[in-house]
């Protein structure tokens, strides 16, 4: 046996994982302040562990966005890595996860589920989810991936009573499980080749003749179908409308923009990093090979040009025919996943930038609706039908005005985020000689403002036929509406400051070693 | 052939027979537990000690409890596996799958066999400090995660199934 010549350096650990140390560090203390807690009443309890759930992520987003961006040395046992990049998509999940947290607090008094062990799940999905987007490791990858699946699973069953709930929960918790497994393959795969798990180490290994070797692209395949699972890419999108129907309408929103936004993101780092040759721009004599990866893409851009292509039509096509609000948004969801395909394909900086942009104005004004669903919801599923929706706009003018801003911003039009966002991945799609995909999708997001505005014309232009009540509006959910609302209207006017923190992320990819 | 060898492959081969032959399910299901322990020490024998305990703990352990709690909770105490046994369909299944399994052992016999003469080796493989040395140094972000990833387990397991909470 070696002689223990292994040192670990705590200090740097701090550094390049701080956010998934204070998330998992809290995720226990919770567990301990729940049992502290049990003799008050369960209301008290879940201010308290709501509130703290809030402190902590809004700790996560300060130590991310102060100390691990623009962290020089960002490569942690080559396993974790703090690149601008991942810090950029982490801070976009830990928001999520903050403003759900806000909701939540709300969401459970009005449903009666006052259960601490909600807050506990929610810290350490986000923590997962942010070890997702940081590893440069395969196998850690898969865990972390588990890790956020796991606690995402429990989130949608979390109402126990409900048969709805119960059953979308099975169908994600057996169809994800599918989904890793062919992860999980794809991993087996490449490390049996290359002998490595570390995404630039594979990247050096395939640039030296490896690549397109059929079981390297059989291991490609499964490492991209399995993410395109998370994702809710068209022919992997059956979960999709079960589960975000039958969920907790904020965990439902939290599902959207969470788990989407870290599928997403370690989608193109191990695309660009370890199957583009992104890692020669770096200047490091080590990685110049890399540059005959540029041979991979005949065979990755159809797929994901033809994936792109049925994920806008499938989903805009089909949410036009639901008549529950949960339901279409679930559809609509999917249709965003493929604009956001689009930007991918592109596979130039201003692509990139523009998946990024898209995931935070995605998350804001996901989020933000589903506030608003489960608000005049009342209890879950008492009021999701199109038709409940009829007259809402002078019974609660203000929450009908919400929703009639978030649905706008996902239609895409301006002067809202969603607007410039999809902008943004179809002028990348443009330059890059995609116009028949750009056409096509512009096409696709017109079906879609249908499906939007007929939410509009169903609040503003037809009478009510039943009273529907809604449910208390808490403080902290008024805040959390509040807060997108204004980000959605900010980040449609001026654009440009995230734009610029987007881009400077993007760049970061070719640094990953 | 030595003697250690011969003792704990009759062991094991009288255990698989008494398996397959005995007429309750539980002491079939004992039988099968003699098999996983004399296999278990042939392992050791064959300078392979972390398969020994891998076999001991999940096989003998996890896997045979599993077993013998599926017994009890299907069969009542009277009932026999013999009314099983005379359903024609059970047998014509049984013998296909033996056959299938009879020739995949073969077959895997044979690869094994042509992979062990190309390679020699190396020191000290097999031994559980050389899996510790790698959970502790170079998987040690991954062993820790692991078990984030069994605490959040537990608490899904817990909240969802229990009835009260």
């Amino acid at each position: 046996m070696n002689a223990l010549t292994f040192s670990f350096d705590l200090g740097h650990l701090w550094q390049v994982c701080g956010g998934q140390l204070i998330l998992i560090l809290a995720g226990i203390f919770l567990i301990f302040i729940d049992i502290f807690l049990l003799d008050k009443d369960e209301s008290c309890r879940n201010k308290w562990l709501g509130w703290l759930t809030v402190i902590i992520f809004a700790l996560t987003i300060g130590h991310l966005a102060k100390r691990e961006w623009g962290l020089h040395d960002t490569v942690f046992m080559g396993v974790f890595s703090a690149d601008k990049f991942s810090v950029f998509v982490s801070i976009i999940m830990v928001i999520s996860g903050l403003l759900a947290a806000l909701m939540s607090i709300g969401y459970l008094k009005n449903n009666q589920v006052m259960k601490g062990e909600y807050y506990i799940l929610l810290v350490f999905a986000v923590a997962g989810a942010v070890g997702l987007v940081q590893s440069v490791d395969l196998l850690m990858m898969f865990i972390t991936l588990e890790v956020m699946s796991l606690a995402v699973y429990a989130l949608a069953a979390f109402l126990k009573g409900d048969r709805t709930s119960q059953e979308g929960a099975l169908k994600y918790f057996l169809l994800g499980a599918f989904g890793s497994a062919m992860f999980l393959f794809g991993v087996a795969l490449i490390f049996g080749i290359t002998g490595s798990l570390n995404i630039s180490k594979i990247a050096q290994s395939l640039s030296s003749g490896l690549y397109a070797k059929a079981p390297i692209l059989l291991a490609f395949a499964m490492i991209m179908a399995g993410l395109f699972f998370k994702m809710a890419m068209v022919p992997f999108h059956m979960w999709t409308p079960d589960v975000y129907e039958g969920a907790p309408s904020v965990v439902t929103g939290f599902m959207a923009t969470c788990v989407k936004a870290a599928a997403f993101g370690i989608f193109i780092k191990v695309l660009f990093v370890t199957f583009t040759p992104i890692l020669s721009q770096n200047g490091q004599p080590d990685f110049y090979a890399t540059v005959n990866l540029s041979a991979l893409a005949p065979y990755w851009k159809p797929v994901i040009w033809w994936l792109a292509l049925l994920t806008m039509f499938f989903g805009n096509l089909i949410a036009v025919s639901q008549s529950n609000i949960k339901r279409m948004l679930a559809y609509s969801s999917i249709a965003h996943a493929g604009y956001m395909a689009v930007g991918i394909i592109a596979a130039n900086a201003d692509g990139r930038m523009g998946v990024l942009f898209y995931l935070f104005s995605y998350t804001l004004m996901n989020l933000g609706a589903f506030g608003v669903i489960y608000l005049i919801d009342g209890r879950e599923r008492d009021a999701q039908t199109l038709d409940d929706y009829r007259g809402i706009g002078y019974r609660y003018p203000t929450l009908a005005f919400l929703l009639s801003l978030f649905l706008v911003a996902m239609a895409g039009l301006p002067p809202t985020a969603g607007f410039i966002a999809k902008f943004y991945v179809f002028s990348a799609a443009i330059k890059e000689g995609y116009y028949l995909l750009a056409a096509l999708g512009v096409l696709t997001s017109v079906i879609g403002a249908y499906y939007y505005l007929r939410v509009l014309y169903m609040m503003y232009m037809k009478e009510e036929i039943r009273v529907v009540t809604r449910g208390t509006v808490s403080a902290p959910t008024a805040i959390a509406l509040i807060v997108t609302a204004l980000g959605v209207l900010y980040l449609g006017i001026l654009p440009e400051g995230l734009a610029n923190v987007a881009s400077a992320a993007q760049q970061s990819l070719a640094m990953i070693f | 052939m030595d003697i250690y060898f011969i003792i704990f492959a009759i062991m094991a081969l009288g255990g698989a027979l008494f398996t397959i032959t005995a007429k309750d399910a539980l002491p079939s299901a004992l039988g099968l537990l003699t098999v996983f322990i004399a296999l278990s020490a042939l392992y050791l024998h064959l300078h392979a000690p972390l398969i020994a305990i891998f076999q001991v703990t999940i096989y003998a352990g996890a896997i045979l409890v599993l077993v013998v709690f599926v017994i009890m909770l299907l069969m009542t105490p009277d009932e026999k596996l013999e009314a099983a046994q005379k359903n024609m369909a059970y047998r014509i299944m049984g013998a296909v799958l033996g056959a299938y399994l009879t020739a995949l052992t073969v077959v895997g016999v044979k690869g094994i066999s042509e992979l062990i003469s190309a390679n020699e080796l190396p020191e000290g493989f097999g031994h559980p400090g050389l899996l510790g040395d790698l959970f502790f140094k170079k998987y040690l972000l991954h062993f820790e995660m692991a078990s984030v990833l069994l605490l959040v387990a537990l608490i899904a397991g817990i909240y969802l199934a229990k009835k009260r909470i």
